[in-house]
């Protein structure tokens, strides 16, 4: 069963070859593709690596190489979900930094990547199995999701259900916003 | 004199860690680059010891769109140095598997062995160059030295590692342990 695995590893450096070629020709959405193609086999080897000390160097080298492959996918936050486990899953010394690296470029990037978003309407819906509320903005038709915590979904709705409020949220890669911040407006 | 030997149709049909379309690809770059340097299947690849002789065979005869195909000669010299390297490193070490490494990563290739379900245990760094003809600016010990210090550099400095450098025109093979 574990041959698959080293099907996976070898056809996801096919994939990043086949992104190096189509960045060469200037072709960067074909190039991220392949790379994301590349990111989600490696990122099954990676997180299928035993946990026995054998296996050290190589769970930090397939966990490595499966982080820089959700960097250059732009999965930011998972990129940083897989330094943080191989960091907590005893790195190996000799990968340790280099690992410290790649997180620390993640969180850059999608500290760059997230936008602020300042929202005034009304808290009119709630999603629960979603954990999200919806926002209608003021004297419109447009409805807002917003992602919100399990532990503040009961209390935002009790104080600020139907109110006109202001909410700021940050919205991530994959088009969600989460809430930042909310308050009653003035 | 000790003798090895090296079968690129061997190659062909794929080596632990590698598929059959990575081998067939590595074998066809090794004996082209080899007959364009004036060798024919049999030739003699000299260890740095010249302790070893390394004998390359192949079979398959060259495509008449090879020449097109390997046009960048700087890829080809690349992919053939694989070719020959990896099968080398089965042969002088006793590491089983070869992986291998992301590119942009620090090495090119993993050396280890698999465990009873097939899963790679990464053990070793393998670092593979190749010189199409040696002249005085670019000689198998400066290439080999340039390795060493890029690996030593690395945090990688204090795991096991090997370098390989094959030279076609002569041929020659430099294996160092570091």
């Amino acid at each position: 069963m574990s041959n698959e695995f080293v099907t996976m590893h070898q056809i996801a450096m096919e994939f990043v070859d086949e992104a190096r070629l189509a960045t060469q020709k200037g072709e960067t959405k074909v190039a991220r593709l392949f790379f994301q193609k590349a990111f989600a086999l490696e990122k099954v080897v990676a997180t299928a690596t035993p946990q026995e000390d054998q296996y050290r160097l190589t769970r930090s080298v397939f966990l490595r190489s499966a982080a820089t492959l959700a960097i250059d996918s732009r999965f930011y936050q998972e990129a940083i979900d897989l330094t943080n486990l191989a960091l907590k899953t005893n790195p190996h010394p000799a990968l340790r930094f280099e690992i410290e690296e790649l997180a620390e470029i993640a969180t850059t990037k999608q500290a760059n990547q997230q936008k602020i978003k300042n929202i005034k309407g009304k808290l009119v819906a709630v999603d629960l199995p979603s954990l999200q509320i919806k926002v209608q903005v003021i004297d419109s038709q447009i409805f807002i999701p917003i992602r919100v915590s399990e532990q503040l979904l009961v209390e935002i709705v009790q104080q600020y259900w139907n109110k006109v409020i202001i909410v700021q949220g940050v919205t991530h890669s994959d088009g969600f916003t989460e809430l930042k911040e909310i308050k009653h407006a003035a | 004199m000790e003798e090895f030997e090296i079968n690129l149709e061997e190659l062909r049909q794929g080596i632990p860690g590698f598929t059959e379309a990575a081998g067939s690809f590595l074998a066809e770059a090794a004996s082209y680059c080899l007959y364009k340097s004036g060798h024919e299947s049999g030739v003699f690849l000299v260890s740095n010891d010249e302790e070893k002789k390394i004998r390359i065979n192949w079979d398959r005869e060259l495509s008449k769109d090879i020449e097109s195909t390997w046009k960048d000669e700087q890829e080809l010299v690349e992919f053939a140095a694989a070719g020959i390297a990896l099968p080398l490193a089965l042969l002088l070490t006793s590491y089983t598997d070869i992986q291998r490494a992301k590119k942009g990563s620090r090495a090119d290739f993993w050396l280890g062995r698999k465990d009873e379900n097939g899963f790679p245990i990464l053990e070793a760094l393998l670092e593979v160059s190749g010189i199409m003809k040696e002249n005085d600016g670019n000689t198998i010990k400066t290439r080999v030295t340039q390795k060493k210090r890029q690996i030593k550099k690395t945090p990688y400095g204090n795991l096991p590692a090997y370098v390989i450098v094959i030279e076609f025109s002569q041929p020659k093979a430099n294996f160092q342990s570091i």
